[in-house]
């Protein structure tokens, strides 16, 4: 184990494993037959042990059976549970991205966005000036430990900046009530702790994984990074000169966004605009529509996302009203829009309905209220009603038909609807159709039914 | 030891800017070409640095060796080294003081090539730049790092003496088993070793396992892997790295472009006469994957697999690699398979084949399950023979790509 | 900021002009450095098959095409308007990384006219003199000129097709209003499908032409004469808006980085926008760039000649940025920076069938049947109120569900009837398209905008544009013929979208916007000389498709690249000899 470089703790664990093992078996492990490993893996099953207990079990029997003892069938018999999913050594962005929308107010998750994103430590985030962030260049003024160095800050950052702080004009981004404390290093810290103990993780949206076993290890992993400042702060930015070769890194690819589970909407919001798909693509006698393709929560997520923060639009101002050949102009990004137009619809069914919000109203009144609100003929002061519906349409028939992988389209629903084979990549075999149907089962980015074997 | 190495010193400015003065153009070109057939370049060269500078780590299953620097650099390099020195380093595995060679270091194939040929590429290193670069201590456990132990394997495994041509033989087929067996030192990975890493001399070239790859079988005759190779498709795959049934990859990526494409198509062509009149073992038809396993891999493949390799496994001709009769695939180790799939793989670009054609990773695509079904169904479809993949296979070079990383 | 050892050649941007450049003037021996604003991008590590179809990510999310948050354009329909800023890309997608938009096009690859290259006076000739307003002008090179650049592009990219005038002799099947090909394309056509094969029967019904769209995906596997491999079109339905995951769509990665970025003389920069051109104290001679990386240092990059390879906006943009030439004023007509800025007109029918499945799924970027009848001056425009025309034409592209669902007339933008609607025709429709020329006009123009900015703090650019009389009367015309096409194709009915009311910025349309840095005979009517040689600089040369004084009614790929290897043939042979200006005003 020493050539193998493992670790006094993992050594020492190793040596517990097979010497509590063999106390079961109640002879040597060289005499083990199969029989005594499904024997002792029920029994730890039985005991409650965790995933990640029992794959420290079996990774120090593998060990033993495969090169002390070189029983490799034996090994075979010791594979790995499959756990749900497996540790990232460090965070990837959909991880962050989960983390950060789970802060518990626009301060934290500045902090938390400018640690991920630019790799700095926590005593440089806690002495962090207004001053210090330069929104025109993308910079951080960092001039704690080297006066005069900087970090770049990527545009998703400074969108976030802008967004979260209720400002569109990047001229204007600051800090709102900095507090040079010498509790902000500590609450920095918190944060991490306070988000991963947050309730409002649900298993649902980490992918079915409890609290225990990936919290615990997210947590560390992340620890370790605020404390050495490690790592992360070049992912987004990568200057660089390329010559001689075409660069290419086996095992890795651009791997698409997914849906996390971060919300934007409120209850009351996520009502409003979950009634609202339903009528725009309504469950009916053709088939399932919004409601079942999970719509609202495609939303809900992409507006808790870049696109809600309009992190790849333009937002700076001043803001026109404009015509509608210039398309979208107002001052907020995708989320701040939905915010405010669900309020503007609320208070106008409230008052038309008698206090009654739009979820609460009848399919047919709801119909009467979206015709107008299409027309533009709604009473909603400064919030452009057009905009909105048109927004909210588009959403919608994307998270209707979007891959599954966003959350949208479950069961791929959408699809199945109009015929829509999904994420394929070679219809050769069916050049020939000359107006006949093709008979293919859809399938997402991330496989189908028919990828298991059953 | 002041006169030992003012000795030194002076062996040196004897060998040095005498061999640069008396050796001829010619001499340095006829060495630079036996250099690229014994391949010296890939392993004594790290990943971005200086050519024969040195300083790659090998992976074996005894530990890791840093190669050395064999440029002419006097502190670091192989500077102070004569002609002597050098061919004593090839032909018995020892070095300038003496020592032992590890023989990860293929001397057991080196010690093949004659005295002239030795000579010509310590000429062409002698006319190279010089680098200053130190190399790495060996992480070998004791007692592998004893270097005495080496005197033991060598009495077992290594036989000394130079390449000896079979007078029944063609002279084409004499080159061809020389430069298999001497400089090209092919068995360093096709052939499977023993415990002591020694080559199993009764699975010559019948494919070997190394860094987490499966090189496969290259016996070219009777049940060889290369079977339903010509000697042409050889001979291509050599000097291109593409054939009309696949590309170089990684490995065996960098043996084309450091070695086999500078070497001229009739020493590609006397290597292909010789692999082709290598027969193998027949092999026993291998247990079939359960139905169940062949409809989800048959699922996977037509939605991930066709857009390339095509529906029917046929692949493109010197484009996407053809599976039904893939020698990969075939292999009784589905270690590239699997490996492949994961991370994906890329054609090494040549001068005559300069596209880096490329196979997306999978890796965080598709299950263990997912990976072991497809393999299953890719090695078991269009008359290949490979066994059944299991989940516990995939994880496993999974795992050991992980820790890697 | 740091100044950076010179180097003989920058180029600015680096899509198919800069990888063009790269490789045909490292061929002569340069030093050749490319600057690219976006990142790295590469087939199998950005963009495969395994994630290559995704339409929300790619298009709706738009991870193709150029960051808006850092940079967009104003736009208003007319000087009366105040400009405001597309906050998102609409109507067209500039690309951002290496390969450029090539990575994202459809791959339908044309040769313009011979009369479209001197439209100016070759519709005078026939027609009498232009519209009040109109500011069409000659090209300054001719298509003879071409020829051999568009046949250089065409093997570059393994175009599939079919000649139909081959060194003068009309040939059956093709395209017989093309100008003279010294040779047949390098591939064969695109595999048709059930909808090519109803167009081409109603076309021929009606008297026409038709002929396979040339196509830059692949009709099989090919070798291009670098030695490059491009593999067989899957028919995969993601091609434009998308990086196509097989190698099998022409871009620069699939046709010349392979052998390019061996090169010991090729040197790339990704994640660095240049801010300006240099000049020297005559302001005649451009000594470098300055640039930025992504982490905000600026570097100063010398260098003897200077090459703009970007998109037609920023090369546009970054001359009035460098104070290069005047800034085209439409209230005097003074300038020429900015000027000519053209579009492209489309208008469309859509088919819907009963009980014939099109399969639209099963597509390609230029899988299509065309016919060119109403094109350029292939007919006799007499008393038709216009000048230019289109080819016409059926390709299935894709039915990616969020884009391409087509209702008939009447159907309800939402509810239960439009979900009946979609559901009923997604596999059953399939629409003939005009693909339109665009005539310059005086009012129709690009500067650099008063208020907005960019995030350097630069000024944004400016577009002022709505479709003109010409537009109009040219897209009536179109919409006819399309409609009488698409009624002859066999379905239940048809649904006509014409060109009416204004340009409007949103909904896509097509990535094909030229004019700006405009090529012509003289300094007083161009901004570069026949060689793409600025007349103001005469070490600084501006590629793309705003060298174009007007659009025609084709996809202008196969021109910008023929232009690209014109350029490049002029610096190997004329300028490198004798260096400064090719063209003597």
């Amino acid at each position: 184990m020493t050539i193998r470089r493992f670790g006094e703790h993992t050594q020492r664990d190793h040596v517990r494993q097979v010497r509590e093992v063999t106390a079961f078996f109640g002879l040597p492990p060289d005499r083990a037959e199969p029989e005594d490993l499904r024997r002792y893996r029920l029994h730890m099953a039985s005991l409650g042990a965790s995933y990640s207990r029992m794959n420290q079990v079996c990774t120090a029997l593998r060990l033993v059976f495969r090169v002390t003892l070189s029983r490799t069938g034996l090994r075979d018999r010791m594979a790995r549970i499959p756990t749900p999913d497996r540790l990232p050594v460090v965070l990837d962005t959909q991880e962050m991205a989960l983390l950060l929308a789970h802060a518990q107010s626009l301060k934290d998750r500045a902090a938390l966005s400018i640690a991920y994103g630019c790799g700095l430590r926590v005593s440089e985030i806690a002495n962090l000036k207004v001053a210090d962030i330069d929104g025109a260049r993308m910079l951080i003024r960092v001039e704690q430990d080297i006066p005069g160095q900087s970090v770049g800050l990527a545009e998703r950052r400074m969108g976030a900046f802008r967004f979260e702080f209720g400002i569109a004009n990047p001229s204007l981004t600051h800090l709102p009530s900095h507090d040079p404390d010498a509790g902000t290093r500590r609450q920095t810290r918190n944060v991490f702790w306070n988000d991963l103990r947050s309730p409002r993780i649900s298993p649902e949206m980490t992918g079915g994984l409890t609290m225990d076993s990936r919290g615990h290890k997210r947590r560390d992993v992340l620890f370790g990074l605020l404390v050495t400042g490690a790592g992360l702060g070049a992912l987004p930015l990568s200057a660089r000169t390329i010559s001689g070769t075409i660069p290419w890194t086996a095992g890795w690819t651009a791997t698409p966004y997914r849906f996390d589970g971060a919300r934007f909407f409120t209850a009351a919001e996520r009502r409003c605009i979950e009634a609202m798909v339903e009528r725009l693509i309504p469950s009916d006698e053709r088939g399932p529509g919004a409601r079942d393709a999970n719509v609202i929560g495609f939303i809900d997520n992409q507006l808790a996302g870049f696109y809600g923060r309009g992190e790849r639009w333009y937002m700076a101002g001043p803001f026109g009203e404009g015509t509608t050949e210039q398309g979208y102009q107002y001052h907020q990004p995708p989320a701040g829009l939905y915010r405010a137009g669900i309020a503007a619809l609320d208070r106008v069914c409230a008052a038309e309905f008698g206090g009654r919000s739009f979820a609460d109203l009848s399919a047919g009144q709801q119909d009467a209220v979206l015709a107008r609100l299409e027309k533009g003929d709604l009473a909603f002061g400064d919030v452009p009603a057009r905009a909105f519906f048109a927004l909210v349409l588009e959403n919608a028939i994307e998270g209707f038909f979007c891959d599954p992988v966003y959350g949208g389209n479950r069961d791929m629903v959408g699809w199945r609807l109009v015929g829509f084979p999904g994420a394929r990549y070679d219809y050769r075999d069916f050049l020939n159709h000359d107006g006949a149907p093709i008979a293919l089962e859809p399938v997402g980015l991330m496989g189908g039914p028919a990828w298991s074997p059953r | 030891m002041r006169s030992l190495i003012v000795l030194a010193g002076v062996l040196t400015i004897w060998a040095q800017p005498g061999a640069a003065q008396q050796n001829s153009h010619a001499q340095v070109e006829r060495g630079r070409y036996i250099t690229a057939t014994a391949n010296c370049q890939s392993c004594h060269t790290e990943a971005g640095g200086e050519a024969f500078a040195g300083g790659r780590a090998m992976e074996t299953p005894f530990g890791t060796i840093h190669t050395p620097n064999i440029t002419f650099d006097e502190a670091t390099g192989i500077g102070r080294w004569s002609k002597d020195d050098f061919h004593r380093a090839l032909h018995h595995g020892r070095s300038r003081d003496g020592s032992r060679l590890y023989p990860a270091f293929p001397y057991p194939h080196f010690t093949k090539m004659p005295r002239a040929d030795v000579d010509a590429v310590y000429d062409y290193l002698a006319s190279r730049p010089r680098v200053s670069k130190e190399r790495k201590e060996h992480e070998l456990p004791f007692p592998l790092s004893w270097r005495r132990m080496v005197g033991i394997w060598n009495m077992m495994f290594f036989e000394p003496g130079e390449f000896r041509a079979d007078p029944a033989r063609s002279p084409e087929w004499n080159r061809g088993a020389y430069l298999v067996e001497g400089p090209g030192h092919c068995a360093g990975c096709h052939t499977e070793k023993n415990l002591a890493g020694a080559d199993n001399k009764d699975r010559h070239l019948m494919g070997g396992q190394l860094e987490n790859w499966a090189a496969p079988n290259i016996r070219g005759g009777r049940n060889g892997g290369l079977e339903h190779w010509s000697a042409a498709e050889i001979v291509a795959f050599l000097k291109t790295g593409r054939n009309a049934h696949t590309g170089a990859l990684t490995r065996m990526g960098e043996v084309v472009n450091v070695s086999t494409e500078e070497m001229t198509e009739a020493d590609l062509g006397a290597i292909a006469t010789y692999l082709k009149s290598l027969d193998s073992e027949a092999r026993a038809p291998s247990s079939r994957p359960s139905e169940a396993v062949l409809k989800a891999g048959r699922a996977i493949y037509f939605d991930n697999c066709s857009a390339c390799h095509v529906s029917t496994g046929v692949g493109v001709p010197h484009v996407f690699a053809r599976l039904a009769g893939s020698n990969k695939l075939n292999d009784p180790d589905p270690t590239t398979v699997i490996r492949i799939i994961l991370e994906g793989a890329r054609a090494v670009p040549t001068a005559a084949r300069p596209s880096p054609l490329s196979m997306p990773a999978f890796g965080w695509k598709l299950t263990d399950d997912q990976i072991a079904s497809v393999a299953s169904y890719v090695r078991a479809s269009w008359g290949n023979n490979g066994a059944p993949v299991t989940a516990a296979q995939v994880e496993d070079v999974r795992s050991a790509l992980t820790a890697r990383r | 900021m740091k100044k950076l050892p010179a180097v003989d050649v920058v180029l600015v941007g680096f899509g198919w002009t800069g990888a063009i450049m790269a490789q045909e003037l490292t061929e002569a021996g340069l030093q050749v450095l490319a600057i690219e604003r976006g990142d790295w991008r590469d087939t199998p590590t950005h963009f495969p098959t395994t994630t290559a179809p995704d339409e929300l990510r790619w298009y709706w999310r738009k991870e193709m095409f150029q960051n808006n948050s850092r940079e967009t354009l104003t736009f208003r329909n007319n000087r009366g308007q105040t400009a405001l800023p597309m906050r998102r890309w609409g109507s067209f997608l500039p690309g951002e990384g290496v390969g450029g938009g090539g990575v994202h096009w459809n791959g339908q690859t044309w040769r313009f006219l011979p009369s479209d290259f001197v439209a100016a006076s070759h519709n005078t000739e026939r027609y009498g003199s232009l519209p009040e307003g109109m500011t069409v002008q000659d090209y300054g090179v001719t298509y003879d000129e071409l020829e051999p650049h568009f046949d250089r592009f065409e093997k570059l990219c393994g175009i599939g097709g079919k000649a139909g005038n081959l060194g003068g002799t009309i040939v059956a099947g093709g395209n017989p209003f093309e100008g003279p090909r010294s040779a047949e394309y390098p591939n064969p056509p695109m595999h048709m499908t059930f909808s090519q094969n109803q167009f081409a029967r109603s076309a021929r019904e009606l008297g026409l032409n038709p002929f396979p769209g040339p196509s830059a995906n692949m009709s099989r596997a090919y070798t291009n004469p670098l030695g490059v491999q491009l593999a067989p079109c899957s028919y995969c339905g993601f091609c434009e808006k998308y990086g196509c995951g097989n190698y099998s769509k022409a871009s620069a990665q699939t046709t010349i980085l392979p052998v390019l970025m061996r090169k010991p003389n090729f040197t790339l920069k990704v994640q660095n926008e240049v801010l300006s051109i240099q000049k020297d104290s005559t302001g005649r001679r451009a000594t470098g760039v300055i640039h930025v990386d992504i982490d905000g240092n600026e570097y100063e990059q010398p260098a003897d000649l200077v090459i703009l390879c970007a998109y037609q906006l920023s090369n546009t943009r970054l001359m009035m940025l460098s104070g290069i030439g005047e800034i085209y004023n439409p209230a005097t007509g003074e300038g020429l920076v900015g000027k000519n800025y053209c579009y492209q007109v489309m208008t469309s029918a859509q088919v819907f069938y009963d009980d014939k499945y099109t399969n639209g799924f099963v597509g390609a970027g230029a899988l299509g049947m065309c016919v060119d009848e109403y094109n350029g001056d292939n007919f006799d425009h007499s008393g038709l109120g216009f000048i230019g025309g289109g080819y016409l034409a059926n390709w299935t592209t894709n039915a990616r569900p969020i884009e391409t669902h087509r209702t008939p007339e009447g159907t309800p933008n939402w509810g239960s009837a439009w979900k009946k609607a979609v559901a009923d025709n997604f596999l059953k429709s399939t629409s003939v398209g005009a693909h339109g020329a665009s005539m310059a006009y005086a009012t129709n123009a690009l500067d650099l905008d008063p208020t907005y900015k960019d995030v350097y703090g630069r000024p944004l650019m400016r577009m002022t544009y709505d479709f003109t009389p010409n537009d109009r009367a040219m897209a009536a015309f179109m919409t006819e013929r399309v409609t009488a096409i698409a009624k002859g194709m066999g379905g239940r009915e048809i649904k006509i979208e014409d060109r009416s009311g204004p340009y409007d910025s949103m909904p896509y349309q097509t990535t094909h916007n030229t004019g700006g840095t405009i090529m012509g005979t003289t300094p007083a009517n161009s901004v570069v000389n026949r060689y793409l040689q600025s007349w103001d600089v005469p070490n600084l040369f501006v590629m793309g498709a705003g060298v174009f004084p007007q659009n025609a009614g084709y996809n202008p790929t196969g021109t910008v690249a023929a232009l690209a290897y014109w350029a490049a043939d002029a610096i190997r042979t004329q300028y490198l000899r004798a260096p400064g200006p090719l063209v003597q005003s």
